[in-house]
């Protein structure tokens, strides 16, 4: 990989981990002024577009809400993160949020979610969350 | 870290998953997965024959249809729909694969049922550009392999 491209994707790396840790950890809304695009386009099925929407479900985040990052898996435009989230439904869930950057900005975002499923309770006896990196 | 490895390694995953999930391949398949195959997907039983045994009672409509994907490390995170395999809805999976040496060597992954369009609060589809189509179902099927 060039130095270019590399320094770039570390660039979104850390917009994109300050971005999502801005709003879940710190809970902080002027991040989604600051870090992610007037025209955030959402693919996740319960949220609309923009950022408005993100504002609107921090306002209403349960006392218990948490959120985990683990594994970070970043090239050129797109940063992803597995990881976990309490709060978000009755039981905690697993998910791999999917980030695309444009112009400095986080601009559009899929995601899949799931419970999570005790390693006890699997059929392979492992934990389906990766160790944090961040 | 040479993009070569990054490109060689979103090839692997891609050559593996079209291998085994849509040409049903599985003697070609254990050229990809390596023997020792650590599974973290809660359903799936241990190791490379778990997942293969797994694909092995798919009915023959299986299709896996892969979308963003991007390595980094050792790692390769894929965005991907599964539909075709006897459910009602179709599955949209995120998949993180660790390789080692050419192979698959462990997997996590994350499941969701597909929305429609109408159930989508922003009008854009989970997965691709454009909403999954209906896949022939046979819910008799689904409940004999339960």
């Amino acid at each position: 990989m060039s130095t270019e491209k590399s320094t770039a994707t570390d660039a979104n790396k850390a917009l994109v981990l300050a971005g999502i840790k801005g709003v879940f950890i710190d809970r902080d809304p002027t991040v989604l002024d600051r870090l992610f695009s007037a025209d955030y386009q959402q693919h996740n099925p319960r949220i609309p577009n923009g950022t408005a929407a993100i504002k609107a479900l921090l306002g209403n985040l349960p006392a218990d809400f948490k959120y985990e990052p683990g594994l970070v898996v970043a090239e050129g435009d797109y940063v992803t993160i597995h990881s976990r989230y309490f709060g978000w439904g009755p039981k905690p869930m697993v998910a791999v949020d999917i980030f695309r950057v444009a112009n400095g900005k986080i601009a559009e975002h899929w995601d899949v979610m799931q419970e999570e499923v005790p390693a006890a309770q699997s059929a392979n006896g492992n934990s389906m969350l990766t160790t944090s990196q961040t | 870290m040479s993009q070569t490895k990054l490109e060689r390694n979103k090839a692997l995953v891609l050559e593996a998953f079209d291998t085994l999930f849509n040409k049903r391949d599985y003697i070609a398949a254990e050229r990809y997965w390596s023997p020792h195959y650590i599974q973290h997907s809660a359903h799936i039983a241990p190791g490379r024959d778990g997942l293969f045994n797994l694909v092995k009672g798919l009915p023959p409509t299986l299709k896996y249809e892969r979308g963003v994907i991007v390595a980094d490390g050792d790692f390769v995170i894929v965005h991907g729909r599964f539909s075709g395999f006897g459910a009602p809805v179709n599955w949209i999976t995120a998949d993180i694969l660790r390789i080692d040496d050419g192979l698959l060597v462990e997997h996590w992954d994350v499941i969701q049922d597909e929305a429609t369009k109408e159930q989508s609060r922003s009008g854009l589809p989970m997965f691709g550009t454009s909403f999954g189509t209906e896949t022939l179902i046979d819910p008799i099927d689904l409940e004999e392999r339960r």
